[in-house]
């Protein structure tokens, strides 16, 4: 239900998604590296895997070489030779 | 590149965790507002770099997750003081280097003059070394203003001086005045007078009264031409007198003696092959004086001073040529030829005063070590020399009857 209203909310006064709702995003430059913000904690970190919890789900991020160039409070990027970025539920 | 000098001035440190839950580290450290950066998995240990400050507060989070935070590189200033500061006798001698740059900046190191023309840099720097200003001295010896008076007392012809001292140089600025004699040509009443005894080759009068014709023989002194006109009534007599500015061109034919004499011994200048080279590079109004310091100048007792322009405004190069005073004799034909050549040095002297030489007769000898030139001279001389003419001169006596004189 406050799903629903939070998202009639953005929808009617044209705010996006992760202000209210806690939505991550993410930006993906090329095959390079991602920049996520609006997380929780890393899940799980391997060389070919970077599995994180958002505030809505879980986003992976899979290649090869992984390695995390910053982890901050607010945002993190992820560099390597990125195959995949998944957002599971 | 900002983010990493500031990394680097506050000092940062490559780390590696194993062991226990890294992921959970990781959130931790991030909760707890700790930044981390460059994580790497390699095999099953994990790199990342941190914050010295923050390492120190480390502790508690890799107790809380089992880790073992290892510190594989240190990295930043704060070390690299640590290990500048760990050498004993860093600052003992650096204390003593700025000890010793504050003692030698107390004394002048070089004397620059600028402005002259007439004068060399060498003369006024040699004078300026008698009043008591010269390189290596103390800087708080240094009294500008006594200088400024002093060159300016030493030179007539320096109309204006600065003498400044800036850092541990002395800047001596000078103008030289240049004033023209003044050429004017005022109308003055005169004779035309004999400048020598002679004979009177040519006349010809422009204004006042000729007294000699040519062929006539005249003494030094005497009247050529009159500046008194005299101005005749219907009977003939002279009944006013008016003082001119004589104008003629006069040409006296003249016979002067002529004699000169040089001893054979003199001193010559030998060259010793030392020399010394100083280069100054001028840049926007700059100079920029190199000069071997361990080739002294001092040492020369008499030098001759070449400068030439190596790149035109650029560098010039000034070499110093040592020589010696040594004492030579003359051979008889050496003599006679510096004998015909003061003849020749001195009839050009008369040519430029508009002097002609018709005939001469000049014989040389050497007695007793000395040579001697003897003879005579035949000249036309123009003659320019004037006697002033006074009131009585001009002045006319009138008898008109009326003066009260019955005699």
């Amino acid at each position: 239900m406050a799903s629903k209203m939070s998202g009639y909310v953005t929808n009617k006064l044209g705010i996006s998604p992760d202000i209210i709702d806690g939505g991550s995003i993410i930006k993906i430059y090329g095959r390079e590296y991602v920049v996520i913000e609006n997380y929780k904690s890393i899940i799980e970190y391997t060389k070919d895997m970077i599995r994180l919890q958002g505030k809505r789900g879980r986003i992976s991020v899979k290649g090869s070489n992984l390695c995390i160039a910053f982890y901050t409070e607010t945002d993190m990027r992820i560099d390597g030779n990125i195959t995949d970025v998944i957002l599971n539920d | 590149m900002l983010t990493r000098i500031i990394r680097w001035l506050r000092g940062y440190l490559l780390v590696e965790v194993y062991k226990g839950s890294p992921e959970r580290f990781f959130n931790l450290c991030r909760h707890r507002g700790v930044y981390v950066w460059n994580i790497v998995k390699i095999d099953s240990t994990y790199t990342f770099c941190i914050l010295l400050k923050d390492y120190l507060n480390l502790n508690e989070t890799a107790h809380k997750c089992r880790t073992y935070p290892k510190i594989l590189r240190r990295t930043g200033l704060p070390f690299n003081v640590k290990a500048v500061l760990s050498i004993r006798t860093l600052l003992p001698c650096f204390a003593l280097f700025m000890a010793t740059l504050l003692y030698l900046s107390g004394f002048v190191w070089s004397i620059n003059v600028s402005g002259q023309h007439r004068y060399t840099k060498e003369a006024l720097t040699e004078y300026l070394e008698t009043i008591g200003v010269k390189k290596y001295m103390r800087k708080n010896k240094l009294d500008a203003d006594m200088v400024e008076k002093t060159i300016r007392n030493q030179y007539k012809d320096i109309g204006w001086v600065s003498v400044s001292l800036v850092g541990t140089n002395i800047y001596v600025k000078i103008l030289e005045s240049d004033m023209p004699d003044v050429q004017s040509e005022e109308k003055i009443n005169s004779n035309i007078i004999a400048s020598d005894d002679g004979v009177v080759k040519s006349i010809i009068t422009r204004t006042g009264t000729p007294k000699v014709k040519p062929g006539d023989k005249v003494e030094k002194g005497q009247v050529l031409v009159s500046g008194i006109v005299e101005l005749h009534d219907d009977s003939g007599e002279v009944y006013q007198k008016l003082p001119v500015m004589a104008d003629a061109d006069i040409v006296l034919q003249v016979r002067q003696d002529y004699a000169d004499s040089f001893p054979l011994i003199h001193e010559e200048k030998q060259y010793t092959g030392r020399t010394q080279s100083d280069y100054t590079i001028c840049c926007n109004n700059n100079m920029i004086f190199v000069e071997n310091i361990l080739n002294k100048l001092e040492t020369f007792e008499k030098y001759d001073i070449i400068t030439e322009d190596v790149c035109e405004g650029l560098l010039h190069k000034k070499t110093y040529y040592e020589y010696e005073i040594t004492g030579k004799t003359y051979t008889n034909d050496k003599a006679a030829e510096i004998a015909a050549y003061n003849l020749k040095k001195y009839m050009a002297s008369l040519a430029e005063n508009d002097i002609i030489i018709k005939d001469r007769k000049v014989t040389a000898g050497i007695e007793n070590g000395v040579c001697t030139s003897s003879g005579w001279l035949d000249m036309l001389v123009p003659q320019k020399e004037r006697s002033l003419i006074t009131d009585k001169d001009w002045s006319v006596d009138t008898d008109n009857g009326h003066d009260g004189d019955d005699s």
